[in-house]
């Protein structure tokens, strides 16, 4: 098992926080994807409040090619563009998409409040 | 010899004293053009002694004689009339370059030792002033039109056969005394297309062609005045029918409570707020609220289907409930051929015997079938071209790269035994990826023992393009492949299935179908606005019968006929559902309800045409309700 801290920089408002991530890698990697959770608290449509993140690279479409450096990519990019339509969080993905100006909030919000640069929890 | 020359010759007696004019000379005309028959020409411009040194040529005189020449043709002279004469043969090619044949013709010209003719012309100066070759004035002859000549003095055609007046045509050509709008010498119009504004018989004025004026099918353009019943004008144009759905776009409540613009005298409760309702597909339905009835019966999705069928291609047919089989090309092969036909149909299993053979064992059983031997792990002795060790295993294809010459592609890491000195790689053929031996076998294993038990083609780790050609992988590639076979001998379905449901349905299809053509009660129907239903409704008909026969024919699987039953069983119940229609009595209240029903079945076979086979058992639930509601109402 690793930690692994995620500095957002982007226009998001997720910016600015620190996200820590628990990664754990299980005896038949790279055969099998690591297991990836936030241990930070996070207001996004594809992540719920255990840390789980929805991500199809994690789960289905593994490929042993992926290096840890590759999935953290992923996930931010995820940070940035959340995808609504397959989400973990079905409440947070309708604010997602009919209230995108309470959606930002919210996730400011919870940035600020959980994620405040002290690394995480 | 015109008796004017031959008086110069006989001036000095010495010359011809005998010489007698013939009676014939005494009758020639004078020379049209000129003041005088015979003239002398003086002038100070000096000849030039030619090359050879005996002749000589004088420009100026040639340049003056082919002036007068030309002058002379212009007179009507025929060009076999005039003669010119050269005292030296110098002269006569100077003649030679200044008169094209295509201007003077057969005009002779010739040294005058050589002349044995009579003569006829010769001489004058400034001939560009009149370039007709009369004189300097106008023609003034009042030509057949009445128009004046229009060109200067011309002796050709003084009878004015060819001279066209292209003054405007004076004649009048309808009985409205408008003149021909052609040129005096063009032929005359036929119709009179001088613009007039004729007063139509609804009051409008129009501008028109004088010709189109006694035409009674003149089409007035301007707006309808005439207000509808609703208060709104007719959109249409003056000379048409007015009409009978008002276009007028007015904001409008509808049932389902949706506020929005429609047409004002359309009664159809076709409200455009977006459906927004996902499907049994789990797509978002792309209709209207109103073309959805409200979310009872939504329109059929066109999203694509994209999902990723057994074989490893992404359906490409649009969103169906029940994917088609594939239709790309089969890319299963194996060393000795390939497969030609539709992804979706039976491989054919390779007879050629496995070729799989090393020097520690061999299977020499069919290439089809699962081979008997187990894979050989020592490594391969062969050499590469660059003479290093090949890092291939015993009995498989050789990889293409040296551990020393590629080191770094060979020794980069996937699984983590890449880079060790001894890792040995096999070369999956399909992508040209070399993976490492033992984490290969590993991966291998994997996809046939995985919990989530789906079948799918083994891909490389490296890339994930699927995995069909593999000596060492061969019983697993097999596996899958049988497996996969399976599942698309179930999508196709059994045929004699197939066949007996295909005749049921076409069966019901023309019992139900010409039933309902042929004694459509519409038929018997005596208001004009019945007749007109009558004959949309058939049509719509006519078109669910042969939509649902084409569908029929190019059906080929089980689940294709099953969807196709659906829609064979709400046809059925649709016509059922009509039949009890038609036993409503005629009286005057239920006149209107009738109407509705009839709409209603309208729109059902509308729907049941355009619906393929993707929601459709949604589709079913929703015809079931829609058609049991009016009934229930009534």
């Amino acid at each position: 098992m690793f930690r692994n801290h995620l500095a957002r920089e982007t226009d998001s408002p997720y910016q600015g926080g620190v996200f820590s991530l628990n990664i754990n890698f299980p005896t038949d990697y790279p055969f099998k994807p690591p297991k990836v959770s936030f241990t930070t608290k996070i207001y996004h449509p594809n992540i719920n409040t255990n840390g789980s993140i929805c991500l199809d690279i994690l789960r289905a479409q593994w490929s042993p090619a992926l290096t840890i450096s590759k999935v953290l990519l992923s996930i931010c990019s995820l940070l940035t563009d959340p995808n609504p339509d397959d989400p973990l969080v079905p409440e947070i993905a309708r604010i997602y998409k009919t209230d995108r100006a309470r959606y930002n909030k919210l996730a400011l919000e919870w940035t600020r409040k959980y994620a405040a640069g002290d690394g995480g929890n | 010899m015109r008796p004017e020359i031959s008086h110069l010759l006989k001036i000095h007696e010495e010359f011809y004293p005998d010489l007698q004019d013939h009676d014939s000379v005494k009758a020639y005309d004078h020379v049209r053009g000129v003041d005088k028959d015979v003239f002398f020409l003086n002038h100070n411009v000096a000849e030039k002694v030619e090359q050879d040194g005996r002749s000589r040529s004088n420009e100026f005189e040639a340049e003056f004689l082919t002036g007068l020449c030309r002058y002379l043709l212009q007179q009507e002279y025929r060009p076999d009339q005039i003669t010119i004469l050269t005292a030296y043969t110098g002269q006569l090619w100077c003649f030679r370059n200044l008169m094209p044949k295509s201007v003077f013709g057969s005009v002779k010209v010739c040294p005058v030792d050589r002349y044995q003719e009579t003569t006829e012309v010769q001489a004058a100066k400034d001939f560009m002033a009149v370039p007709e070759g009369g004189c300097k004035k106008p023609c003034e002859t009042r030509l057949d039109c009445g128009h004046v000549c229009p060109m200067i003095c011309h002796p050709r055609d003084s009878a004015h056969f060819n001279i066209m007046c292209k003054k405007q045509c004076t004649k009048t050509i309808c009985d409205l005394h408008h003149e021909c709008s052609r040129l005096c010498y063009q032929p005359c119009d036929t119709d009179c297309n001088f613009k007039i504004n004729k007063l139509l018989e609804c009051g409008h004025t129009k501008e028109i062609h004088c010709h189109e004026g006694s035409s009674h099918n003149i089409q007035c353009l301007e707006k309808c005045q005439i207000l509808l019943r609703c208060g709104h004008h007719c959109k249409r144009n003056c000379s048409e029918e007015c009409t009978d759905v008002c276009k007028e776009k007015v904001v409008k409540q509808f049932k389902c409570g949706h506020k929005g613009k429609a047409e004002c005298g359309n009664m159809d409760d076709n409200c455009p707020e977006l459906c927004d309702n996902t499907l049994l597909c789990g797509h978002k339905c792309g209709g209207t609220c109103g073309a959805c009835k409200h979310g009872r019966l939504h329109v059929p999705c066109v999203q694509p289907c994209k999902r990723t069928l057994v074989c490893g291609h992404e359906c490409k047919s649009s969103c169906t409930e029940y994917c088609p089989p594939c239709v790309k090309h089969c890319e299963n092969r194996c060393k000795h051929s390939k497969c030609v036909r539709k992804c979706g149909q039976s491989c054919t299993p390779c007879q050629e015997v496995c070729e799989w053979s090393c020097a520690h064992s061999e299977c020499r059983r069919p290439c089809g079938e699962s081979c008997v031997r187990l894979p050989c792990d020592e490594p391969c002795r062969k050499l590469l071209p660059c003479k290093h060790e090949c890092i291939g295993v015993c009995g498989e294809t050789c990889p293409k790269l040296c551990r020393i010459c590629n080191k770094d592609e060979v020794t980069e890491v996937l699984f983590g035994n890449e880079d060790k000195y001894d890792a040995r790689f096999v070369l999956l053929e399909d992508c040209d990826h070399i993976i490492e031996v033992v984490a290969l076998d590993t991966w291998m294993e994997q996809t046939t023992v995985d919990e989530d038990t789906t079948v799918q083609l083994c891909v490389c780790p490296n890339c994930k393009t699927p995995i069909r050609r593999n000596l060492r992988y061969g019983n697993i590639i097999k596996q899958v492949r049988a497996d996969v076979e399976e599942i698309k001998k179930q999508v196709r379905g059994d045929p004699v299935n197939i066949r007996r449901e295909k005749r049921r349905t076409i069966q019901d299809l023309s019992l139900e179908g010409m039933e309902q053509l042929e004694n459509s009660p519409y038929c018997i129907s005596s208001s004009k606005s019945s007749v007109c239903q009558m004959s949309f409704t058939c049509s719509v008909l006519r078109a669910f019968v042969n939509n649902f026969q084409s569908q029929i024919k190019q059906c080929w699987t089980e689940t294709q006929m099953t969807s196709l039953s659906y829609k064979m069983d709400m046809f059925k119940k649709l016509c059922e559902q009509k039949r009890k229609t038609t036993r409503i009595e005629d009286r005057k209240g239920n006149l209107e309800r009738k109407q509705t029903l009839d709409r209603i079945f309208k729109t059902f076979l509308s729907g049941l045409i355009s619906c393929r086979t993707l929601v459709i058992r949604m589709r079913k639930t929703g015809i079931e309700n829609q058609s049991v509601y009016p009934i229930a109402s009534s």
